[in-house]
């Protein structure tokens, strides 16, 4: 690492400041370069690193939530295809919008992570409790 | 038929709740997270002019502190306690580099805000060059061009740049020059077939046409 920076040290020019992502070695060599030069390490690295265990637990809680739902859903969406294609109109339509309340679900159940700040299940959570909720006044509404 | 797949669907929703405890305690690690980075992202427009290394850091070891008691009086979940040790385990270990960047203006806290400073200097010597593309600029300066401006400050500084100019190997720059135009020139075409592909696969078949046209009868 230290011979990787060699050519900036050669340049000549004040350094005031360095930033890595938190290696160990990018740590060594920097602060035998430049040892009373602040040295920052990435914010984002480091609490990417800290929360692993974390962004783990809620993929493992995504994936069996998934796992566990998402085969049910697409059956009913089986056969909401398979009614629609026989039914009177208007129950077409209304099988139409559940369906497209199990695609919802899918997307939810189907919503990626990405770390270190965004964490499938909790971007999920408010989409399947509006999808409970909206679902709840289609309940209300009544259907064929 | 209706009514039985809208409940069918609303049964299927409601089985989320045999996750309900795990999901509550993720939810609780998401929040501790953006604790900490809401800590961090301490920009002088949100908190007035008191940002400081120390006073990041005061209020981060504060947060570091009482999370430290409250894992030890039992309140939380195994998961919990299991990620919150980690979690405050790396901020410790990493906590001498963690809050260095607060009292130096434009000292990025993150290698994005790097990212975004480089782009600055793009779109800076874009603007100098008034060409879309800055890669003339760079052949120019080479891996050297963020220190251009440092260079370019005072007389002593030209006057390192002087000094290392001269000892330059000309033949050797000419071939780095060359190198790198290359390098640029496939990473564009790279780009073409990626993101403009249509326009791209047009010009080329007008290229092939021209050619066809010019090209001598057999």
């Amino acid at each position: 690492m230290k011979a990787l920076l060699a050519p900036v040290v050669a340049l000549g020019v004040k350094v005031l400041g360095t930033i890595s992502d938190a290696q160990e070695s990018e740590l060594l060599a920097v602060q035998e370069l430049w040892p009373d030069v602040p040295h920052q390490v990435c914010q984002f690295h480091v609490l990417r690193d800290a929360s692993k265990s974390a962004f783990e637990a809620d993929k493992q809680v995504k994936t069996a939530m998934r796992k566990r739902l998402q085969p049910k859903v697409r059956e009913v969406r089986k056969q909401i295809k398979k009614r629609s294609a026989t039914t009177a109109p208007t129950e077409a339509e209304q099988l139409a919008v559940l369906d497209e309340y199990a695609r919802g679900i899918v997307t939810a159940l189907n919503t990626d992570g990405l770390q270190p700040f965004t964490y499938a299940t909790v971007q999920a959570t408010p989409i399947l409790d509006e999808i409970e909720a909206s679902l709840a006044q289609l309940s209300k509404k009544g259907g064929r | 038929m209706v009514a039985q797949k809208l409940t069918r669907l609303q049964t299927i929703v409601a089985e989320r709740v045999a996750w309900a405890d795990q999901l509550a305690q993720i939810k609780r690690l998401h929040g501790w997270l953006l604790e900490v980075e809401h800590l961090l992202d301490a920009s002088p427009a949100q908190e007035g002019e008191g940002v400081s290394n120390a006073t990041v850091g005061s209020r981060l070891d504060a947060w570091r502190a009482q999370m430290t008691t409250q894992l030890t009086d039992g309140s939380f979940s195994e998961l919990e306690q299991q990620c919150l040790t980690e979690f405050l385990q790396v901020l410790s270990n990493l906590r001498p580099y963690l809050v260095q960047c607060y009292d130096r203006k434009d000292f990025p806290r993150t290698n994005n805000d790097m990212e975004r400073s480089i782009r600055g200097l793009k779109t800076q010597y874009r603007r100098v060059s008034g060409r879309k593309n800055w890669n003339a600029y760079l052949l120019r300066h080479g891996r050297s061009v963020a220190y251009a401006a440092w260079w370019e400050q005072d007389a002593a500084h030209r006057k390192l740049l002087e000094q290392r100019a001269a000892q330059l190997d000309r033949t050797r720059w000419r071939e780095l020059r060359r190198e790198t135009a290359l390098a640029q020139s496939e990473q564009l075409t790279r780009f073409r077939f990626r993101h403009k592909r249509h326009s791209f696969l047009a010009s080329l078949e007008q290229r092939w046409a021209s050619a066809a046209q010019s090209a001598p009868l057999p």
